[in-house]
């Protein structure tokens, strides 16, 4: 923030941008200029920007049964054939469809009569599909024909690495990693398998590789398999676990993951980072719940990296903690920092991508409906209900803690359309309220106009709006809120061509502020 | 012999148990039952130097006892 400033004196300063992203661990008092204490429902998709997300389009219902939810999903590439999507549901269902990019998707079902509960793991080797929960046999799935393997492990997790697939997850046998035979994921040689720490207590809860190792992750620690031939295998994390199978994600080179502290980086040979500090009052038993921690999901859209995390009290997930990597600062040896997190509220639950021809998308299972929805699309509520994003600022004291200021005039620079609220020394009650409208398109010149008349266009997406505050205080909190139901627009400039592209209601790029510093008020 | 190498699959091992008379659990006749489909690799020492319990070489019908609870 600002210099220091003498009594009397005005002061002029601006916004340090929102890329350091939510800050919930340090107190109030101690956040940086570029942190948040609240940022829900809103992406940092420009470095210093923050806007509003967008919605999630209702792509229509599974079933015919209102209270059959999805436990998993999975995208089945295939080489010669467009990608299907499969889902498995608690009607004890797997289906799978062609498109998911048509408006209400057809769904097929491959199977039934399996677990109602047991989410199933998906593998892709030899261009056929399988797929295993540690209940029902594992099975497989060529894209038109299901067929069980019952003589093969039973476990709850897959994952394929060195021309082999991995099983693990048996109940009674919670240590226990099995292989198949190289090349051939239907033929287990009988004594292809490993325990990894056997009896230490734990189990396996997730499978996951980064090429060159098999990362066997159990509830309390990590390790890997480092040789697929001697299962020659290492403790590589002591006392970092993974809670969900389906909470391993990639991005670039990196392999992110949920632990019972936070969202961790696997760093291979030594014990994993946790990157999440700022956000560690969430991994707290009374603000999540630890008990359904297995149900978390990943996902990538863009370069975004979230997982969809249950709150206590519910089963399913209720938030969605977001990890912005590509906004970490380099170090001077090249390597990335840690980067910015917010979170969401969707009503969503697993994920797939799904990448074909000209289409990139991301889906999800709905955690209150029957259906699957298309998050962070062109639409401007979540399945038909309307959302809210909040952001808020940490308390600026213009360098002056000790004195009143008086806030004379005020700029905001953003697009669309939102409410800028004003609080003040650590209060919660808000002190001031000031609707921005950006969205009013200016008198740009056209043929009918005499001289003078408009100004030459297009016009502006970006704008600024100048607000008279008149606001005493010495720490103001700014807090930015909307209740909007569209969608806007971000320039994106690529030469001499800008593309407008879509993006939530509104954005919010920084604020310019007057002050002069008043005295000491009690 | 490397634990990759041996001539068996768990399809062999479950058409065996499938017409095993009695429960699926270690006892000493299913031990006799598996001895006489194994044959003389029975016996034959697995390397499985790199299982933490286990030590250097384990019996191949130990590794299969010790694994009968993933076919029930």
């Amino acid at each position: 923030m600002p210099k220091s400033a003498a009594t009397g004196a005005g002061v002029s300063t601006e916004s340090q941008g929102f890329a350091g992203g939510l800050n919930i661990r340090d107190a109030i008092n101690l956040l940086q200029g570029d942190e948040l204490r609240k940022c829900e429902n809103a992406v940092l998709d420009e470095r210093g920007g923050v806007s509003k997300r967008l919605g999630c389009t209702d792509k229509g219902a599974f079933s015919a049964t209102g209270t059959d939810r999805i436990l998993s999903m999975y995208t089945f590439y295939r080489a010669a054939s467009a990608p299907q999507v499969l889902i498995h549901t608690t009607g004890g269902k797997i289906y799978y469809t062609n498109d998911p990019t048509v408006g209400a998707i057809t769904w097929t079902q491959i199977a039934t009569g399996l677990s109602t509960t047991a989410p199933f793991s998906f593998e892709t080797f030899n261009s056929i599909c399988y797929f295993s929960n540690g209940v029902d046999n594992y099975a497989k799935w060529d894209g038109t024909t299901y067929t069980t393997i019952p003589t093969a492990p039973k476990g709850k997790y897959l994952r394929l690495w060195k021309d082999t697939m991995w099983v693990s997850g048996i109940p009674s046998l919670a240590d226990r990693v099995y292989s198949s035979n190289p090349g051939d994921a239907e033929t287990f040689g009988v004594s292809n398998w490993v325990d990894i720490a056997k009896g230490d207590g734990d189990f396996v809860s997730a499978l996951s590789t980064d090429g060159i190792f098999l990362i066997v992750g159990k509830r309390n620690r990590g390790f890997v398999i480092y040789d697929p031939v001697t299962f020659a295998n290492r403790t590589v994390d002591f006392e970092k676990g993974f809670e969900s199978h389906f909470a391993v994600v990639q991005f670039e080179g990196q392999i992110y993951y949920l632990t019972r502290r936070g969202i961790a980086q696997w760093i291979s040979d030594t014990p994993s980072k946790i990157i999440s500090e700022k956000m560690d009052p969430l991994f707290d038993p009374a603000v999540i719940n630890l008990n359904a921690l297995a149900t978390c999901y990943a996902y990538v859209i863009g370069n975004q990296v979230g997982w969809a995390i249950p709150e206590v009290g519910s089963a399913v997930p209720t938030i969605q903690l977001e990890y912005y990597p590509r906004l970490a600062g380099l170090t001077a040896y090249g390597n990335r920092g840690t980067g910015p997190f917010v979170t969401h509220r969707m009503p969503a639950g697993a994920f797939a991508r799904y990448r074909n021809g000209a289409v990139d998308n991301l889906y999800c299972s709905s955690t209150l409906t029957n259906k699957v929805l298309q998050p962070f699309s062109a639409i401007g509520q979540d399945n038909g209900v309307t959302f809210g994003t909040t952001i808020e600022t940490g308390p600026q004291d213009f360098g002056q803690p000790t004195v009143y200021k008086y806030l004379r005039r005020l700029r905001v620079l953003g697009r669309g359309k939102f409410t800028f609220l004003i609080l003040r020394n650590f209060q919660t009650a808000i002190y001031k309220t000031f609707p921005i409208d950006l969205t009013a398109t200016s008198d740009t010149w056209s043929v009918g106009d005499l001289w003078g008349s408009g100004t030459w266009g297009p016009d502006s997406i970006v704008k600024e709006k100048r607000l008279h505050p008149d606001a005493y205080a010495r720490f103001f909190t700014f807090r930015f809120v909307d209740s909007e139901t569209g969608i806007g627009k971000k320039p994106v400039p690529v030469g001499s061509i800008d593309y407008n592209l879509d993006a939530g209601e509104w954005g919010l790029y920084g604020f310019f502020m007057d002050a002069t510093i008043a005295g000491v008020r009690d | 012999m490397r634990q990759r190498d041996v001539p068996f699959t768990r399809e062999d091992v479950a058409g065996w148990l499938a017409d095993y008379d009695g429960k699926i659990e270690p006892t000493k006749k299913m031990r006799s039952y598996l001895e006489s489909k194994l044959g003389e690799l029975s016996d034959e020492p697995v390397d499985t130097v790199e299982h933490e319990s286990l030590g250097d070489t384990t019996a191949l019908i130990d590794l299969i006892l010790m694994d009968l609870p993933s076919y029930a």
